[in-house]
């Protein structure tokens, strides 16, 4: 019960840790991991 | 597109709003719904829905973050959806193990959610940043300890070290603030 709350609540912690992170998953995507939304448009957000 | 002119498109109501957030953050939300739903299909759903949310909210919100508004907006869709259907039984994918993983971070508590996400942010401003982004990785986009890993290039045993030991100073900051009982 308190590992689904504080999941949820994870969702709410301030965008800049959000964006911190995104940089991370753009880095992500260019060592070719998460292949499974390769389909997907290209992400072009380097500077949110 | 700069983020401030789709927001502006959604302020005048016009649909490329829509059209152009897909372009610069379908494959970023995409990737959220299919961490937490492991379904093509079901993660392009949510992100329908997510645009949709988007056009409902904007205006009258006007997110100062626009990528992450919508990280959070997808990520809250795709774990409705992801509840609704595992009501009666844990599926696959990473939610069930992130959920087992912060189980024991948080006791049961009278503290409020917005005392929890004060405490979460003070929390994850102290940590280094390559802990808070691993964690984050795992807790907000639902990464798995593989991914992770091969992201980062390290072992797949040093990601779960790092969350380990942080989940545990986790729960001794929220013990010692006193929101677990």
């Amino acid at each position: 019960m308190n590992g689904d709350r504080l999941t949820r609540l994870m969702g709410d912690v301030d965008d800049r840790f959000v964006e911190e992170s995104m940089e991370v998953e753009d880095k992500k995507k260019d060592i070719g991991v998460g292949l499974a939304v390769s389909s997907q448009p290209p992400r072009s957000h380097s500077s949110p | 597109m700069d983020d401030q002119a789709i927001i502006d498109l959604y302020w005048s109501r016009s649909e490329r709003a829509i059209e152009a957030t897909a372009q610069k953050y379908g494959g970023y939300c995409h990737t959220i719904a299919y961490n937490i739903l492991h379904s093509r299909e079901d993660a392009d759903e949510c992100v329908n829905d997510t645009y949709m949310k988007a056009w409902q909210a904007i205006p009258p919100t006007r997110p100062m973050r626009l990528a992450a508004y919508l990280a959070k907006l997808v990520r809250n869709v795709s774990l409705h959806n992801y509840e609704k259907a595992n009501a009666k039984k844990r599926g696959a994918g990473q939610v069930p193990l992130i959920v087992s993983e912060l189980e024991h971070c948080l006791a049961s508590s009278v503290a409020t959610d917005s005392e929890v996400v004060e405490l979460l942010n003070e929390f994850l401003a102290q940590l280094p940043q390559e802990t808070r982004q691993i964690f984050m990785g795992r807790y907000f986009h639902f990464q798995s300890i593989k991914d992770i890993a091969k992201m980062r290039q390290v072992s797949e045993s040093k990601v779960k070290m790092v969350l380990l030991r942080t989940r545990n100073d986790l729960k001794q900051v929220l013990e010692a603030e006193g929101v677990a009982l």
